[in-house]
């Protein structure tokens, strides 16, 4: 049964499927926040208000959806509500990055994440999206409402600037 | 003509072939370093860790799709609350009638209120009435009081009901039946011992935690004894779900519980509680040391 299939049932009434759903995605979407800056008990608190906002919006599932992109475009407006409540704790983001570096296999992984950290939103955005959450460009676009040649450039530019932000740590 | 940045946009999606992008270098020889940086850089990301997704978490997904599910399950029901409010307007109806009937004997006996059609209204014109059988022309009236007293032991009847049904729904193992209940208990003046330890009993150990914060909000509206205030600042000692803590603190900051301080100092230096939670903590500290 495809994403799409199991959403359609959803929004017909066959909510045993939403399980379906949740099962497939419940990691990438938590993953989502986590890599948004977000810290664990609130990304798994956001994780599940996604999944409470898909049952509760099931019926606006089009048959012409795909459900991926429909799924982070919500992921992303919780994300956005959230930052919006909680802006003060966010304030000095880049200077409270939490101590992981055992989670990455070497000293260069770590830095280039402490990097994508510290990189303005918007280029961040489009990277986490591209890279980890293995979105198209017109997927990514239709997400954040702005072209895909818009993506494009903050893809190109999003890298370069995470270049230099990188040499600097070096 | 692709600019640089949708060609290297495109090779990343995998849409560019070899002999675009050896075409594009070949007009535009300065921008293949760069391309090759970033390129790399792309590639040298480290790669999607997908986080486990705890027990808790999954539970409360469960319990939620559960709640929706018998949500939409289509069934013939009648609102508990519209039943009361039936049954209260029956009661005034017949107490209309009953007192609108009556002749008037040589001394008149004025309800000055009128009668309501809620409950809660028939309850104080009947404790009003009370007050007045204390004085000589209720004292001449037997027959009032008698039907007063009627209507006083109905409405403890329904009430008593409403606790039972209450109590009943909060076992039943659908949470959205369980915060049916709770959302019922909202329409009661007081709770029974019963109904408070039943309250208590979901605010501690329900497996949802919407319901959990649901009780705590029933909890929090009835007149709390120093035990049971006692028993929120344990509940808030055993507590490790967030949304419950930050509630909770939130309650008894409200309460102006004192006795939550040492509990309060513990959240404050236990780094595994999240940092606006400490932070709440702190404010509660401050605020209840003033």
């Amino acid at each position: 049964m495809t994403d799409e299939q199991a959403m359609m049932a959803v929004a017909g009434g066959d909510l045993d499927k939403a399980a379906v759903l949740y099962e497939r995605y419940k990691r990438p979407v938590l993953g989502y926040f986590c890599r948004s800056s977000v810290n664990r008990d609130s990304s798994e608190d956001l994780m599940q208000q996604v999944f409470y906002r898909i049952i509760h919006y099931r019926k606006s599932f089009a048959e012409n959806y795909v459900f991926r992109p429909w799924l982070f475009r919500i992921a992303r407006n919780v994300l956005q509500d959230f930052l919006q409540k909680n802006r003060y704790m966010f304030s000095g983001l880049d200077t409270e990055i939490e101590d992981e570096s055992s989670a990455y296999d070497g000293e260069q992984e770590y830095q280039l994440k402490r990097a994508l950290e510290k990189l303005p939103p918007e280029y961040k955005e489009v990277i986490l999206l591209s890279r980890y959450e293995e979105l198209k460009y017109d997927e990514i676009a239709e997400i954040l409402q702005i072209s895909v040649s818009l993506v494009k450039v903050r893809v190109h530019r999003g890298l370069k600037i995470l270049r230099e932000i990188y040499f600097q740590m070096e | 003509m692709k600019n640089v940045e949708e060609i290297f946009a495109d090779y990343l999606e995998g849409k560019l072939s070899e002999k675009e992008l050896l075409s594009f270098f070949s007009e535009n020889p300065e921008a293949q370093q760069e391309f090759e940086e970033l390129k790399q850089l792309f590639n040298e990301l480290p790669e999607a860790v997908q986080p486990e997704v705890s027990g808790e978490a999954n539970d409360h997904f469960y319990a939620f799709l559960e709640g929706e599910k018998s949500k939409a399950t289509p069934r013939f029901r009648v609102s508990f609350g519209e039943i009361l409010r039936y049954a209260a307007m029956i009661l005034a109806v017949a107490g209309a009638y009953y007192f609108g009937s009556r002749k008037p004997e040589k001394e008149i006996v004025t309800i000055e209120k009128p009668i309501y059609i809620t409950l809660r209204d028939t309850v104080r014109v009947k404790e009003e009435a009370e007050g007045h059988g204390q004085g000589k022309a209720a004292r001449k009236q037997p027959a009032v009081m008698e039907e007063l007293a009627n209507i006083r032991k109905e409405v403890g009847e329904i009430n008593e009901v409403q606790h039972k049904m209450i109590l009943a729904m909060l076992r039943q193992e659908s949470a959205a039946s369980r915060l049916e209940a709770i959302n019922y208990s909202y329409n009661l003046d007081a709770a029974d011992g019963a109904l408070m330890d039943a309250l208590f009993q979901t605010l501690e150990k329900d497996p949802s935690v919407n319901v959990r914060l649901a009780a705590l909000d029933a909890v929090g509206r009835f007149e709390l004894s120093p035990a049971m205030r006692e028993n929120l600042v344990l509940t808030l000692a055993e507590q490790r779900d967030p949304s419950l803590q930050m509630a909770l603190i939130t309650k008894l900051i409200e309460l102006r519980e004192v006795k939550a301080l040492p509990v309060f100092a513990g959240i404050i230096n236990n780094p595994d509680v999240s940092e606006n939670i400490r932070d709440r903590a702190e404010f509660g500290i401050k605020v209840l040391n003033m």
